[in-house]
């Protein structure tokens, strides 16, 4: 597959705070590429360099094999943005803001006026062409922010956080319709703090923190960077502490702890960890309440890549 | 490229409330109170001789034979009363003086009420105070030519007292309505605020998408620019027209020439604005410094105190060179006064030079490529 995005040796700096330091990044065409960070970890600032908003200290960045620059408006029309911001003139109606930023990419009225109509229907505003942005509701207005991003039907998108305060229904409308974009040929850039979305759409995935890359790759291969594979959670009562080192002991354990009455283990692999387990509480006559395992997830990666320390 | 986004930057300042509110209402609104407020002083009687009471505190001769010529005869200008400072105020108070002239080091007048009388001699100070130093001067060298002196200050002053009141075209209260016009054109700074913040990507989200769009900055920007120049000449004219058409403020202006200062002046308010904006980069500081530095051009060009002008004239006369509030209303004084064509010629080509070099100066700024931050 041809390479749509290349940073290397990326470094941008404002002043003492280095915000971004040496990342490199490769991004495939076709690929719905998943961006995770904590807050102030350098994703929006690597996005903005991208795009040649900002300027940067060291490295390159190349899209569609051009040197990206500010000038490059060639390679410009072939990028769809979605800003974390919601970017779109209030004094507008949704048809005029759409019509507006698509006719920035495509000059031919004709094709304007059917990619405008297009972008209307896939984000679902078809009954709100006529209202101003201050009329619609946080999640239609997020909708309209992607229509007006993806309008001109690029082929890289880059969406920056698109789905911040918006209600699990809009959610659900952007995500399949990003699925849908990238089945159209799209290559995507998703940066979100939302784990889950990107379980559900990304095929890879780069962690940042502190400006630098920590881990990339498939959710399969990230998951397989940490030690646990397991988790098993039981609702116990009258448990001695006996009984916990007990469990400690059991085969592939790598840590037990008990908090609020639940009982949690974590396991380095295995089989019939939970079999095992649930004998050990039965024969100590420890009631049992609910019991159940978790694999774990591209959630657990990032808290155990990133820390658990709070971000601001 | 240009006028898709020409088309809808216009569309947006049409529907931006503030920017009707603050480049037509609101000048027409004011408009209406400076013409209901100056029409009761116009009900006065007809012009007659004014009485004033003249106190000598020190003496200077320049100004007593200037004042004593100009009051000489049956159409004098003043009765002039020389009496003490207690007197002089009981006969104001009295109502029996339209002011008292405090003849010291410098020249001042007391006045009671405000009126065209005391207008008339508050205008014959600042005519005094502005050409002193040539009188002085010229009885210096050649004592004759007071006569001649006073007849130019009469000429200057002649419109006030002869017109029929209320229905003439050169009375001193135009001028308010001249600086009210200046105030509008500047109020397109708001405009060339608006501009930068629309088009820059560390000011606003908007102007970020449009920084990305495969768009040349100066393309962007400059469509930005001419429709918000666009808006302000049009609510700007709108809001002359109201006052000359509804009002019947009479400019003594023809109308292509008010469209012309208006052009110019407008203009002249989106360059400020646009180099402040880009300088500010940000909206919360750019209006009030914007709005600020405006209202301080107007305050200095007499829009609130009527004879500002001529103090600034006094002090400091550069200052009004430079004062877009005060060369867009001298454009129009110079106009309705004179009939050579210098003074507004020289005022507006200052006005149009001051406009490319804040044009030059926001393109600049505005003009770079990338940002070190946003």
């Amino acid at each position: 597959m041809a390479c749509v995005v290349e940073i290397k040796d990326l470094v941008k700096r404002y002043k003492e705070l280095t915000a971004v330091d040496g990342l490199s990044l490769t991004i495939e065409e076709g690929e719905v590429f998943g961006l995770l960070g904590p807050n102030g970890s350098g994703k929006t600032t690597t996005i903005s360099c991208l795009l040649s908003l900002l300027a940067f200290d060291e490295g390159e960045i190349t899209v569609f094999g051009e040197e990206m620059t500010p000038d490059n408006y060639s390679v410009k029309s072939r990028i769809g943005v979605i800003m974390q911001n919601v970017a779109v003139a209030d004094e507008l109606t949704v048809y005029e803001n759409i019509d507006m930023f698509c006719g920035m990419y495509i000059k031919d009225k004709a094709t304007r006026k059917q990619y405008v109509e297009q972008a209307i229907d896939f984000a679902g505003l078809r009954d709100y062409v006529k209202f101003r942005p201050k009329k619609l509701s946080g999640g239609l207005l997020r909708r309209l922010n992607i229509a007006c991003g993806i309008a001109h039907k690029p082929k890289l998108i880059i969406l920056d956080e698109p789905t911040v305060a918006v209600d699990p229904q809009s959610r659900n409308h952007i995500l399949e319709g990003i699925e849908q974009l990238n089945r159209e040929g799209a290559t995507i850039i998703y940066t979100t703090h939302y784990m889950e979305e990107v379980e559900q759409i990304c095929s890879r995935v780069a962690i940042i923190d502190h400006g630098k890359l920590i881990a990339t790759g498939t959710k399969e291969e990230l998951i397989a960077l940490i030690d646990h594979t397991e988790t098993i959670t039981a609702e116990v009562r009258d448990i001695e502490p006996s009984v916990i080192d007990e469990a400690k002991a059991l085969p592939h354990v790598l840590d037990v702890k008990l908090e609020e009455g639940k009982l949690t283990a974590n396991y380095s692999g295995g089989k019939h960890n939970l079999v095992r387990l649930v004998g050990l509480l039965n024969d100590r006559n420890v009631h049992l309440g609910r019991v159940y395992s978790e694999l774990p997830t591209l959630n657990d990666v990032f808290l155990d890549i990133t820390g658990r320390t709070l971000r601001d | 490229m240009f006028f898709h986004i020409l088309k809808y930057e216009l569309k947006v300042a049409f529907r931006t409330k503030a920017v009707i509110f603050w480049l037509f209402a609101f000048p027409a609104i004011l408009g209406t109170f400076f013409y209901i407020a100056f029409g009761n002083l116009y009900s006065e009687e007809q012009f007659e001789k004014i009485p004033v009471a003249l106190v000598q505190v020190t003496e200077d001769r320049n100004f007593e034979s200037t004042i004593d010529s100009v009051s000489e005869g049956e159409d004098g200008l003043f009765d002039i009363k020389r009496v003490g400072d207690r007197k002089a105020k009981k006969l104001l108070e009295d109502g029996k003086v339209a002011g008292i002239i405090y003849e010291d080091e410098e020249i001042s007048l007391t006045v009671k009420n405000e009126g065209i009388k005391p207008t008339v001699i508050r205008f014959f100070l600042d005519q005094y105070k502005i050409n002193s130093e040539m009188i002085a001067r010229q009885i210096r060298e050649n004592p004759l030519r007071i006569f001649t002196i006073s007849q130019d200050m009469r000429a200057e002053i002649e419109p006030l007292i002869n017109k029929e009141l209320g229905s003439g075209n050169q009375d001193p209260y135009v001028q308010y309505f001249y600086n009210l016009l200046a105030m509008s054109c500047l109020f397109g700074a708001l405009g060339g605020v608006a501009a930068v913040l629309r088009s820059q990507a560390n000011t606003s989200a908007l102007g970020a998408r449009r920084c990305v769009a495969p768009v040349s900055k100066f393309t962007s920007m400059t469509a930005s620019l001419a429709a918000q120049g666009a808006i302000s000449f049009v609510c700007n004219s709108a809001a002359m027209l109201y006052l000359r058409y509804v009002l019947g403020v009479d400019f003594n202006v023809p109308l292509g020439m008010t469209l012309l200062i208006l052009l110019a002046g407008s203009l002249n308010g989106l360059a400020v604005g646009y180099f402040v904006g880009a300088l500010c980069r940000s909206e919360s500081m750019s209006i009030p410094i914007v709005v600020g530095v405006m209202m301080f051009f107007c305050f200095m060009s007499g829009l609130m105190i009527g004879n500002m002008r001529a103090i600034v004239d006094l002090k400091a006369p550069w200052f009004n060179h430079v004062n877009p509030a005060a060369l867009i209303s001298d454009c129009f004084y110079a106009l309705n006064m004179y009939e050579n064509n210098a003074r507004f010629t020289s005022n507006i080509l200052i006005l149009t030079g001051m406009t490319m070099v804040f044009m030059s100066a926001g393109a600049l700024i505005t003009g770079r490529k990338k940002y070190a931050a946003l």
